[in-house]
């Protein structure tokens, strides 16, 4: 009896391990028929892009320029675009190509216009002359030049004649105050770059809807740009002093979770208890 | 059969059985009794329902918004502060991957971020937590340990000196999700390690495997003052903690997962700090990435932080 049950388990083990083996086999082919198939068409999908790409090299380079000019056709800020042709202007040299780079996405600038104690200039201005010597006596006399090592003076940026409700460029090209990166670019073109770009400056409000950045005049004073040295805020408590705090109190022994509190009393109601 | 012998029930082992099982049974129900007289009402069926909370992967909707409700009834009777709680989703991971980018070179150390972040998380003013450490290093060098985490008795910026703020890293390959042995903490599809506070034991195993010492631990009730508790907080971020666990920075997940900029970088007055997201082309932190000299605190320990130092 014992050795007819064997051999039933046995030829039931052997078709159980048969049915297994083919199943496996089953899913492996399966699965290598499709890998093949995947790799057949990715490769189809390469010599495609190949050909494709050569083909557009073939091609004049004007109309890719044209063409990604239209993929990249945003609505830029007035500003912005201006940025955009003076950095043109200014990099001469370089290739259309790697300026077009330089546009990663239009941004706003918080107005700053109206936050100033002496704007519109020309309110004052209208009669008042400027003063021909360097040293500012009767107004504004609390500005502090210390820009550019002595190089500039106040008609540096600033117009003479009727423009004054503008800053001045090198060139005398009126300038908006809500705009006076452009004042900055002119020699710090590198950090405008930077700035244009988000690796300097500070971006506030959101990080993923309209880009807002602040201007240059928000955190550095364009008469005396270097930040000057600050204490800093409280040095955090080191473990020494907290041991040192803690060593002279008992210690605290406040509970976690509220039922464990619960169970702190039911303790204390027992002990409470046993003493009695 | 007949080799196994049944132990012969004394009468002293079947007593002994029999009254610690009635015991036991005796003090559950006292206990229980007990517990209901000290807490009475709400707050007795909120601290058992907490006791037997799930973990947050595993609620449901309405187990979940059921935790947020008491999260904030809890917080009402222990801070007497009307706070809420969300649990704003994660962005998907095609879209959304969070990283940051620090100039050093725009660092002066003033540790703004560190207290802003302090207001922003409720965390504990005594004794300190601080999520942010800002380490005052010696120029042309990489040496962490001999940096000084303590300065600030004269102005800052000093002469020959950097200073180089160090917090969660939020890592691809964290190392303390890898050691937490309750699954307490993990990586979110946008990025962020997070913790679940109710299922962290406090083990502080994460606290060592963590390479950047970007794990706090309470180790005692934080104190906050009733009028400072940040109100608007997450389940898996800036919520009230209790004493014995594990806490750090979430990259202020309630507040990034609403679009806004995490704490720390609006209170940076010198806009070292940059925050986006990894994968669109057209953000700065990508701009950063691909032009700019960057690098990553600990590389060889291929932990893949998402937070990279950059120099101008």
């Amino acid at each position: 009896m014992r050795n007819s049950e064997k051999q039933t388990m046995a030829v039931i083990g052997a078709i159980l391990f048969l049915g297994l083996l083919m199943g496996v086999s089953l899913l492996l082919s399966q699965f290598v028929v499709a890998e093949a198939q995947e790799k057949e068409t990715s490769q189809i999908q390469t010599e495609d892009s190949a050909s494709s790409e050569q083909e557009e090299e073939d091609k004049e380079e004007e109309e890719d320029e044209e063409d990604e000019e239209e993929e990249e056709a945003v609505e830029l800020e007035p500003g912005f675009q201006k940025v955009v042709d003076e950095v043109r202007a200014f990099w001469k040299r370089e290739s259309e190509s790697e300026i077009e780079e330089l546009v990663i996405s239009p941004f706003r600038v918080p107005p700053r216009k109206e936050q100033y104690e002496y704007y519109p200039c020309m309110d004052c201005h209208e009669e008042q002359e400027v003063q021909p010597e360097r040293e500012l006596t009767e107004e504004h006399e609390d500005l502090v030049l210390d820009h550019g090592k002595q190089r500039f003076w106040c008609l540096t940026c600033h117009f003479a004649g009727k423009e004054k409700n503008y800053l001045r460029s090198l060139k005398e090209q009126k300038i908006d105050f809500n705009e006076s990166h452009l004042l900055c670019g002119q020699c710090h073109f590198e950090r405008q770059k930077d700035w244009l770009m988000g690796a300097h400056g500070k971006r506030v409000g959101s990080w993923s809807e309209e880009r807002t950045i602040l201007l240059c005049v928000e955190c550095h004073n364009p008469h005396s740009p270097a930040i000057k040295p600050q204490l800093p805020d409280p040095i955090p408590k080191g473990i020494r002093e907290i041991r040192m705090e803690r060593s002279n109190q008992p210690h605290k022994i406040e509970t976690k979770h509220e039922l464990i509190k619960v169970w702190d009393r039911i303790a204390l109601k027992y002990k409470n208890e046993r003493t009695k | 059969m007949t080799d196994k012998k049944a132990a012969p029930i004394s009468r002293r082992n079947f007593f002994k059985k029999a009254g610690t099982a009635g015991a036991a049974i005796a003090s559950g129900t006292t206990a229980l009794a007990v517990a209901s007289d000290v807490l009475e009402g709400e707050a007795y069926s909120d601290a058992l329902k907490e006791y037997f909370q799930k973990h947050y992967r595993d609620m449901s909707k309405d187990e979940v918004k059921a935790a947020l409700a008491r999260i904030e009834r809890k917080a009402k009777r222990k801070h007497g502060v009307d706070i809420t709680v969300e649990n704003t989703a994660p962005y998907a991971r095609e879209d959304t991957v969070f990283g940051y980018a620090l100039n050093i070179s725009k660092c002066k150390g003033y540790r703004k971020c560190v207290y802003a972040c302090v207001e922003e998380n409720n965390l504990s003013r005594d004794p300190e937590i601080h999520y942010i450490r800002v380490l005052e290093m010696e120029k042309g060098s990489m040496d962490l340990e001999k940096s000084n985490h303590y300065f600030g008795e004269d102005p800052v910026p000093k002469a020959g000196k950097f200073y180089l703020p160090v917090q969660c890293q939020h890592c691809e390959d964290p190392p303390c999700v890898k050691a937490c042995p309750t699954q307490a903490t993990w990586s979110e599809p946008d990025g962020i390690v997070v913790i679940d506070y109710n299922w962290c034991i406090g083990c502080h195993y994460c606290v060592i495997a963590c390479p950047y010492w970007a794990r706090h631990f309470n180790w005692e009730e934080p104190v906050i003052p009733k009028e400072e508790i940040n109100t608007e907080t997450h389940y898996l971020g800036n919520r009230p903690r209790e004493r014995g666990v594990m806490e750090k920075c979430t990259f202020c997940i309630q507040r990034t997962r609403k679009g806004k900029m995490p704490a720390c970088l609006e209170a940076c007055p010198t806009g070292a700090r940059v925050f986006g997201n990894l994968l669109d082309p057209k953000s700065e932190i990508r701009y950063i990435l691909e032009n700019k000299t960057v690098f990553r605190l600990k590389e060889e320990l291929n932990t893949e932080p998402k937070f990279w130092y950059y120099t101008d």
